[in-house]
């Protein structure tokens, strides 16, 4: 994550932050060695042929690989000792790189303008 | 457009009460592409351009403080908040917020597992699906409203009653999934309403009493009721009759407790708690010592079974800094958990049709007694105690250490054949540094566990000499029969865990800050099970000019487990 804050003037402060993050999580392949001496015999000849064990694929249905961004750009401008006018803007982007049960990339945008306005 | 409004502030000379108002009208456009439901989980991304507008009031008259605070962004994302001390007799503050969730949808298109032949090609029955409320968006708002109010007993001074209250609320819908028959064969996926809530009611009282040079005490006691309940319909399942998948028909009658016909899935039930809390802190200035209890008494009842589980639990800490230099502490506790026993009763059918035609399962297998009592795993009897001392061994340099005991005996869960207990002894050792513009720690810790939770009859023994194939499955050896051959304990909670952790905060110069921190985890166990993490971070803070600052901050997060794998291995 990066963040900075800037005033350029006495009434003006901008201010800017950029969040990344990547995870990752994965299983070793499964390999099952040796399956007929694990079992005692061969499934194939006991009337068990159409069970495979092979789970060499297996791994890759949990794998996750996930990448998420987070951008704001922000300004505040004193118009007055007590009025301030505030402006934002904020990104997000969320990228699954391996779904599998569904795709939940997507991206937000979302844009903002306040006056904060006081009495002391 | 913006709208701006004002209030005209009172002369504090004149009237003695004085305002602080703010107000923050606005505007807010939102948009999104794909799926919202991660890039902006807990955001109400409605299209468009919208107002919001927030509040800001705090002040004080003659005989009141006040505050008060509001926004308003969407209709599921808005919160208010509250406070008035009167006469400081009176005070009571209240807050209300809500805010949005949006949940996954699985479309269960994954579940295409099936048979193959000799050659490698799928061959049916498959496993298969059903997503009856396919597109359907899952979301969620919650809300929280809680209040406390507190009254000082004016002719009991120290003394104060109150009552707190809360109540979380959460409306919408997400996805029920359930299975139909032999396993995952079917599954179904459908909307469920969610309708639920949790209520708190807590009154109480507290004093403080005493000689404040000498011997000085606060005691209080607070009754807990809780309420949960969820009032969204319950989704129903058609789930299916249970042929043979084969070809041979309706031969599993005895087998099963339902089928062919509609139920409901995904029962949540309604639950109330009753607690008691008394708690009592002394301070004893002359003798520098710090001594605290607190005992709780609490039922919690299971509305839709009556099942309760009854917890019983008393502390005593002791901390004692009459040495210069030296804060030593002690700490025991003893818990104590009932739960109900569970009369697990099965709806016995008789066979409709094969070769176990108009028996039941039991009595074709007088081995097999489907019926029985589940004593709780939960019910136990755990005492624990601490001992930790800290030292200044220098100026700047603190030595900190601690020993902690902890025994959990259950009433009935082994968790090795005939013992019920395990035994935790940690140890930590760390040391402390602080100065004006540095400061950190490193500590190691070391835990032995015998006997850590696990299942004493997890799996088979790999020796494979368990496994008995017969050329008629349906009258060979039957899935009790396998179960029972378990014997392998297997328990994925360690029994040692080594653990380093360091930080440190450096103010380098008035411009430059940095920060750090490590922490590094190995657990093992005597079960093939071994885990192993790291997470170090760090925060760079620089100014350059008076007017100009950057943070940077890094953290990686690394964690590996190996464990066993159990496949089963069995033609049923």
């Amino acid at each position: 994550m990066v963040a900075a804050n800037h005033k350029p003037t006495s009434k003006l402060n901008l201010s800017l932050s950029v969040a990344y993050s990547d995870s990752k999580a994965e299983m070793d392949m499964i390999t099952f060695d040796d399956i007929n001496g694990q079992l005692g015999f061969d499934p194939s000849t006991r009337g068990m042929s159409m069970y495979d064990y092979d789970f060499t694929g297996v791994h890759e249905y949990s794998r996750l690989d996930i990448k998420k961004w987070d951008m704001s750009l922000g300004a505040e401008y004193r118009l007055s000792s007590t009025a301030f006018l505030h402006a934002g803007i904020n990104y997000i982007d969320y990228d699954e790189d391996a779904p599998y049960l569904a795709d939940e990339s997507g991206s937000a945008y979302i844009a903002m303008l306040n006056l904060t306005y006081w009495f002391k | 457009m913006l709208c701006i409004s004002q209030v005209t502030a009172q002369d504090a000379e004149k009237s003695e009460s004085t305002y602080d108002l703010q107000i923050n009208p606005g505007l807010h456009w939102t948009d999104w592409d794909d799926y919202r439901g991660k890039a902006g989980e807990y955001e109400q991304l409605e299209r468009g351009i919208r107002p919001d507008v927030g509040i800001s009031l705090d002040g004080q008259t003659k005989h009141s403080y006040f505050e008060l605070q509001g926004f308003y962004y969407e209709d599921m994302d808005n919160s208010l908040s509250a406070y008035i001390d009167l006469l400081r007799i009176l005070d009571l503050e209240f807050s209300y917020f809500r805010m949005p969730h949006f949940l996954e949808h699985d479309p269960l298109t994954n579940l295409d597992a099936c048979f193959r032949d000799g050659g490698g090609a799928p061959v049916p029955p498959v496993t298969e699906f059903e997503d009856f409320n396919a597109g359907d968006e899952y979301f969620l708002r919650y809300s929280r409203m809680e209040s406390k109010t507190t009254v000082r007993v004016p002719f009991l001074p120290g003394s104060e009653v109150f009552f707190d209250y809360r109540k979380e609320q959460r409306h919408g819908y997400r996805q029920a999934t359930t299975l139909s028959k032999c396993s995952s064969c079917h599954v179904a996926g459908k909307s469920r309403e969610i309708n639920e809530y949790t209520e708190d009611f807590n009154p109480g009282f507290r004093s403080k009493f005493g000689d404040k040079a000498t011997a000085w005490f606060t005691l209080s006691y607070d009754y807990l009721k809780r309420r949960f309940g969820e009032t969204g319909e319950d989704p129903q399942n058609l789930y299916n009759p249970a042929v043979h998948p084969g070809g041979s028909g309706d031969v599993f009658t005895n087998r099963i407790q339902y089928q062919d016909e509609m139920l409901p899935y995904n029962v949540v039930p309604s639950s109330e708690k009753d607690a008691h809390t008394i708690k009592l802190h002394g301070q004893f200035p002359t003798i520098t010592t710090d001594v605290y209890t607190n005992y709780v008494n609490s039922s919690t009842k299971n509305m839709h079974e009556q099942n309760k589980s009854d917890l019983e639990s008393f502390v005593a800490r002791i901390t004692n800094a009459l040495v210069p230099g030296l804060i030593v502490s002690g700490k025991f506790r003893v818990l104590d958990i009932e739960n109900d026993d569970v009369f697990v009763r099965v709806n016995e059918r008789v066979g409709t049709a094969g070769p176990q035609a108009g028996q039941t399962y039991s009595q074709v297998y007088p081995d097999f007694d489907p019926e029985f009592y589940r004593k709780s795993a939960m019910s136990r009897t755990v005492y624990d105690s601490e001992l930790s001392a800290r030292y200044k061994l220098r100026k700047y340099l603190t030595l900190d250490g601690k020993f902690k005991w902890k025994s959990t005996d259950r009433d009935y869960y082994e968790v090795e054949p005939g013992d019920t207990s395990t035994d935790e002894y940690t140890g930590r050792i760390g040391l402390i540094y602080r100065r004006s513009n540095i400061n950190g720690y490193l500590y190691y810790q070391r835990e032995s566990i015998s006997n850590p939770f696990a299942n004493p009859q997890a799996a088979c023994n790999p020796s494979g000499t368990n496994l008995v194939p017969d050329a008629t499955p349906f009258n060979g050896l039957q899935y009790f029969q396998f179960y029972n051959m378990r014997e392998q304990t297997l328990s994925n909670l360690p029994d040692t865990r080594d653990q380093i952790k360091a930080s440190f905060s450096w103010i380098i110069s008035p411009m430059v800050s940095l920060n750090g921190y490590y922490r590094y985890i190995s657990e093992s166990n005597d079960f093939e099970w071994d885990q192993k993490s790291h997470v170090p971070s760090v925060s760079l803070w620089i100014a350059p000019a008076p007017d100009l600052y950057f943070t940077f901050y890094y953290l990686y997060n690394y964690q590996k487990t190996d464990s066993i794998i159990c496949e089963p291995v069995f033609n049923g």
